[in-house]
């Protein structure tokens, strides 16, 4: 972890000094891309979506630097574009083809037959872990996401969210306990599904 | 209910199954640079100084005894490197020498100076360990130590490699044959004087350790000219024009060529006495009609044909040599034999006269590849040697004058299919080889060589393969 810190600093630094240059930049691009992928994939419906606006989040950040001639918090810039770009993508697209939180439990479930939440308590299948993930609040959802996932620390959280660190540690044990609920929750109603 | 310790592994484990496509990753990286340069006007000098000035100022702030050292090694020490140049593993100056390398790495952004770079500090490496040998006392530690740089550098020079065929692959409209095949040239040049310092070290390795150290360094070694004959042979099948319009290019291409066939010329002599060898002892003691048969037999078409290439420039002089050293060496053995293709011979020409004309034709090129295919489609049997090494000969006289006919795409091609004879031959000959040749240390590791190759190139191919099935998890 202090090693990726180091590179982060020390590319982010190198870019600040020269916030014109693609090459320093496209490290910064292979350090973030995994990450901002991951940020928008746990918001929109596939891969493909997932890439698209990915790309776009690098676009834009490039863009907005090379106006503002500024790096400022370059992590908290990428993660708050990548979390506008997928508002405005929910905004362009029709609200119909979003699928609410149960209608893709149902979905998965019908492709995986009715042991599918019996199986994931003990397997814990990483997809179905992935779509409870999908249908957390926003707020909860990246906050699980950059702690456990991401393994930021609360004090970084709070920058890329732009919150108090109190408030990402509160919100992280609330969306942690959320998720679990959701988890036995989903175990319990199965039957309901047959 | 679940529980919460296991909640968060699982959500730590998504770290490496939710991750993007390695291959769309790859090619967004080349689009989005594309489109953040056409953005940016650089200039080019003032690009430079910034992008040094940043590294300084990042080494201030983030690494202050590093900076301290590089200010010692900038200012005041630049005797100190100067003086360290000289060094060797062990002394007290050599930590400066490998620091300002190490800085000099960092300084390059270039990838093709940076793998020429990686090669060249190998070089240095071995050039070390042969001055350590002839050291009175050398703690063999140190030697052991520096056979891992060697092996370090070399590995980092192929990852700069892989950088450079990726990126290749990602945007090949954007790739400057000439810087390639010239920085190729480069790193190949010193790869050969690598290895050829390898092989000679005074007194060989002590023990068994150092001897894998040396049988893995040329290992790498091999891999690596491997590759960079790879990147060569498709940047010139992808640029086909580069060849004609650069001069600097061909020149290098042709530098490569010329070393690649020199060395395969030389094996093929090392492994060449051994197939006469072999001939007298199979046949002296046998009844002479019926061992031979199979071997004229397939003679024959072989040099029917080396004898229309050979026709197809029968004024030149170094056609001779083809169908000449042919006749030789079976010449000393059978004499039925000679005779056999001595008739052949003067058939030939009457057989394909159409073919006499300087020009070299596809065909014939298409047709020597061919016979190399069909003579490696079963594993080679020593009644096949004298077959290889006639054909190996032809490939190389099709080389000299694919060459000097400024075809050199094409000479890459029967490059290729005559290391692949080469390899086939060594693997049959290798055990018979040890005792005959002069140097043994040269013959024992290249055997280990051999070995190791398979070994490794095996690796190689499965490991990307598992990483694929392990990253597409993505629904």
């Amino acid at each position: 972890m202090k090693g990726i810190n180091f590179q982060e600093n020390y590319l982010l630094f190198k870019f600040r000094l020269n916030p014109s240059n693609a090459e320093i930049y496209a490290e910064l691009y292979d350090l973030f891309i995994d990450k901002i992928y991951r940020f928008v994939f746990f918001k929109v419906n596939n891969q493909e979506e997932a890439q698209d606006l990915t790309a776009d989040v690098f676009l834009r950040v490039w863009q907005y630097i090379q106006e503002k001639k500024k790096v400022g918090n370059f992590k908290a810039l990428l993660y708050q574009v990548a979390k506008n770009r997928v508002i405005d993508h929910y905004r362009q697209k029709s609200h119909s083809d979003v699928l609410t939180g149960e209608e893709i439990l149902r979905e998965i479930e019908d492709s995986r037959g009715e042991d599918f939440v019996k199986e994931l308590e003990i397997k814990s299948e990483i997809k179905s872990l992935e779509s409870f993930l999908k249908q957390l609040k926003a707020e909860y959802q990246e906050v699980l996401l950059l702690k456990y996932v991401e393994g930021y620390s609360n004090g970084e959280i709070a920058k890329i969210l732009d919150k108090s660190t109190s408030n990402v540690r509160v919100l992280s044990h609330r969306a942690l306990k959320i998720l679990q609920n959701l988890i036995s929750e989903a175990d319990r109603n199965n039957p309901k599904y047959d | 209910m679940i529980d919460k310790q296991y909640l968060i592994k699982q959500l730590n484990r998504l770290n490496e199954k939710v991750t993007p496509d390695r291959k769309w990753k790859k090619a967004q990286r080349q689009i989005l640079l594309s489109q953040w340069r056409s953005q940016v006007e650089e200039v080019p000098g003032a690009f430079q100084l910034e992008k040094e000035y940043a590294i300084f100022g990042a080494f201030r702030w983030l690494l202050k005894p590093v900076m301290m050292l590089l200010v010692l090694v900038m200012g005041s020490g630049y005797v100190g490197v100067w003086a360290s140049e000289n060094s060797l593993p062990g002394d007290l100056l050599y930590p400066i020498k490998i620091t300002s390398e190490k800085i000099q790495v960092k300084l390059t952004f270039d990838e093709h100076k940076k793998a020429e770079l990686h090669v060249e500090l190998a070089q240095k490496r071995t050039e070390e360990i042969k001055q350590l040998k002839q050291k009175e006392t050398v703690d063999s530690k140190v030697v052991k130590e520096t056979y891992t740089k060697v092996k370090e550098e070399m590995s980092e020079a192929k990852n700069t490699l892989q950088v450079i065929k990726d990126k290749k692959e990602a945007e090949p409209e954007n790739v400057d044959a000439v810087a390639v095949l010239t920085s190729a040239e480069k790193v190949d040049e010193a790869l050969r004087n690598i290895d050829e310092s390898l092989k000679n070290n005074i007194g060989g390795p002590v023990d068994d350790e150092e001897n894998q150290l040396l049988a893995d360094a040329l290992v790498g070694v091999e891999d690596l000219k491997a590759d960079v004959t790879a990147v060569v042979k498709d940047t010139v099948a992808e640029n086909p024009d580069t060849l004609a319009n650069s001069t600097e290019a061909s020149e290098a291409v042709n530098k490569i060529i010329e070393r690649e066939s020199q060395e395969i010329s030389d094996k093929a002599d090392i492994l060449s006495p051994v197939v006469e060898n072999e001939e007298n002892d199979e046949l002296v003691p046998e009844t002479v009609s019926e061992e031979v048969v199979p071997v004229v037999e397939t003679v024959i078409p072989t040099d029917t044909s080396a004898s229309v290439t050979g026709t197809s420039t029968s004024s030149s002089s170094s056609s001779a040599t083809a169908g000449g050293s042919a006749t030789t060496s079976t010449e000393t053995t059978v004499p039925v034999e000679t005779s056999t293709i001595v008739e052949e011979q003067t058939v030939a020409p009457i057989v394909n006269p159409i073919t006499v004309s300087t020009e070299i034709k596809d065909e014939d090129i298409t047709a020597l590849v061919a016979k190399v295919d069909a003579l490696l489609k079963t594993p080679l049997t020593s009644a096949q040697l004298t077959e290889a090494k006639t054909l190996n000969d032809q490939l190389m006289v099709m080389v000299t004058k694919l060459v000097n006919a400024g075809k050199s795409d094409k000479a890459l091609l029967i490059l290729e299919a005559s290391k692949k004879l080469l390899k086939a031959m060594e693997v049959l000959v290798a055990p018979v080889v040890a005792p005959v040749s002069t140097s043994t240390t040269t013959v024992e590791t290249s055997t280990v060589q051999v070995n190791t190759m398979n070994v490794t190139s095996t690796g190689v191919q499965t490991i990307p393969g598992a990483t694929d099935t392990t990253t597409v998890q993505n629904p």
